[in-house]
């Protein structure tokens, strides 16, 4: 299984930076699609909801912020239960209770490394009870 | 209105700022620096690169600033997405951005440690030669200034209560 993924970061570099973090995390990476705000990233969660098998969201973004953009995702009949992981800078307990709350299942603050990015989807395909690991078996 | 500096010493704030910068060298870019307590100045020098400057609200104000020559942001983009940027590439401004983003997001996370209620703003980048970041009021700057491959480097914050 290949993972399709849409990263939403305001950050051009910061979406760069993840997207080589899941390829040389070993993650069988197959198509990944890029939004630079929340608003966009429910525009292309809706367009191709039924391919996307994770979401990877930064928080404090311009137009519409990486929590209000869960809560939407949530809302879209195939996503209800698409991992969805937030990597941001924002640590404060209140705000990843927040994230939980509107559908976050992990989350991952910057700075981080390609292994820690693994780690995470790795333990929140399990925890969602996913049976196929997403390795890369070349 | 009191100054944070009698809640947060001037030691202490240049300590979380080293703290942000090293974590920051360390997993970014496989890299360790040499930093000092910090100094503490009224006004920042002159810049002749690129500056982010992050803003803090929540139960203070203040920013967050970081500082360094072109051929630095380029290196560290570089080092960030695996690219090699042009000449005038947006990701070099965009890469020093998030820079300052992470680097206030350290100390945010600091910060709040202590029971200080810190929120940051999407990071502003300004690139020119020279340009000088200004601050009203009095407070002095925390500034932490080190090298990386030999290109100066400096880091810096100013807080004051809300």
């Amino acid at each position: 299984m290949n993972l399709n993924v849409l990263l939403v970061d305001d950050s051009a570099v910061m979406r760069k930076m993840i997207a080589r973090a899941l390829k040389e995390g070993g993650l069988a990476i197959g198509e990944i699609v890029e939004a630079d705000n929340g608003k966009n990233g429910v525009i292309q969660a809706k367009y191709r909801e039924k391919d996307l098998s994770l979401i990877l969201s930064d928080i404090n973004m311009p137009e519409m912020g990486g929590i209000d953009f869960v809560r939407e995702v949530r809302k879209i009949p195939f996503l209800i239960r698409t991992p969805v992981i937030m990597i941001t800078t924002e640590a404060r307990v209140e705000t990843i209770a927040t994230a939980k709350d509107a559908g976050a299942n992990g989350y991952i603050t910057k700075p981080f490394t390609s292994e820690r990015i693994r780690e995470k989807v790795l333990e929140v395909f399990k925890e969602l009870g996913v049976k196929e690991c997403p390795i890369s078996r070349s | 209105m009191s100054n944070l500096a009698v809640v947060i010493p001037h030691e202490e704030l240049g300590r979380f700022l080293a703290q942000s910068v090293l974590e920051m060298f360390s997993t970014m870019f496989a890299s360790g620096v040499t930093l000092g307590i910090g100094d503490r100045i009224d006004d920042l020098p002159p810049c002749h690169g690129l500056s982010a400057i992050v803003g803090l609200g929540g139960s203070v104000r203040g920013s967050v600033v970081f500082q360094c020559s072109s051929g630095a942001a380029g290196r560290f983009t570089e080092l960030m997405t695996g690219e090699a940027p042009g000449p005038g590439d947006q990701l070099v401004k965009d890469g020093v951005g998030e820079i300052g983003n992470i680097l206030a997001g350290g100390l945010k996370k600091q910060l709040d440690s202590t029971g200080v209620n810190v929120s940051i703003s999407i990071p502003t980048v300004v690139e020119g030669k020279p340009h000088q970041v200004s601050a009203t009021g009095n407070t002095p700057w925390t500034v932490l200034r080190f090298t990386s491959e030999g290109e100066p480097i400096l880091a810096a914050a100013r807080i004051v209560h809300a």
